[in-house]
């Protein structure tokens, strides 16, 4: 379980780091990401994973 | 922790760093128009591209039979820039019974450039030096003052922006 922990724990912080860089490139040049990718659905996806991964760490992750 | 689980997450680690860095890398080169020339070509069947909004209200126009048929205006598009193009050329085909049609282009100061289509081919140009621009995108509107429910006025999916400099 913990190898699978730490597998999802990476793939959400690279989503993080690659969000923050597509914002930065949205701010720099608007319109640039916002017409392929919908950075505010990736936004609540981050969020509600980023939940998820800390409610289920105890009771799952470190069994 | 294996030596075996560890490889296993380092695996992933790299497969999802690259993942992230391709789509970067795609984006951007979506985004970084260099050539003299950039041709975008209209679909009228579905209102939301990624180069073009439009036209909308949705409500007053309709898909039938590979033409956008017009029902009420005026109707009004959006259009992304890539790249700082500074003139817009715009060329297509409508079918019309003898209704008068204007193109417009919003300008920085509010107002619209209008240019009339005549004839069932039409071929225009802009100059977008006193274009408005919002988050890249330019604004046009399309106006039929004589439409009523008599008349008829649809817009063939040929339509072509070519931007160039």
């Amino acid at each position: 379980m913990l190898v699978f922990y730490r597998l999802i724990k990476d793939f959400w912080n690279t989503a993080l780091v690659t969000w923050l860089i597509l914002v930065i490139m949205e701010l720099f040049n608007p319109g640039t990401v916002a017409r392929l990718i919908n950075l505010e659905y990736w936004f609540y996806f981050l969020f509600f994973s980023y939940l998820a991964i800390i409610l289920l760490k105890k009771p799952i992750f470190r069994s | 922790m294996t030596k075996q689980q560890q490889i296993i997450i380092n695996i992933f680690r790299y497969f999802w760093r690259l993942a992230a860095l391709l789509l970067i890398v795609y984006i951007a080169a979506q985004s970084l128009k260099v050539t003299p020339v950039w041709r975008q070509s209209a679909d009228w069947s579905r209102t939301l591209s990624p180069d073009i909004t439009g036209w909308y209200p949705e409500s007053r126009a309709s898909w039938q039979g590979g033409y956008l048929v017009v029902k009420g205006e005026p109707l009004y598009l959006q259009l992304y820039r890539s790249g700082d193009y500074k003139q817009l050329a715009i060329s297509g085909s409508l079918a019309t019974s003898s209704v008068s049609v204007k193109l417009g282009l919003r300008q920085s100061d509010g107002s619209w450039w209008w240019q009339d289509i005549l004839g069932r081919q039409f071929s225009l140009s802009y100059d977008l030096s006193n274009a408005q621009f919002k988050r890249n995108k330019l604004e046009m509107i399309l106006s039929a003052p004589d439409l009523s429910a008599s008349s008829t006025l649809a817009l063939a999916n040929d339509w072509q922006f070519i931007w160039g400099y």
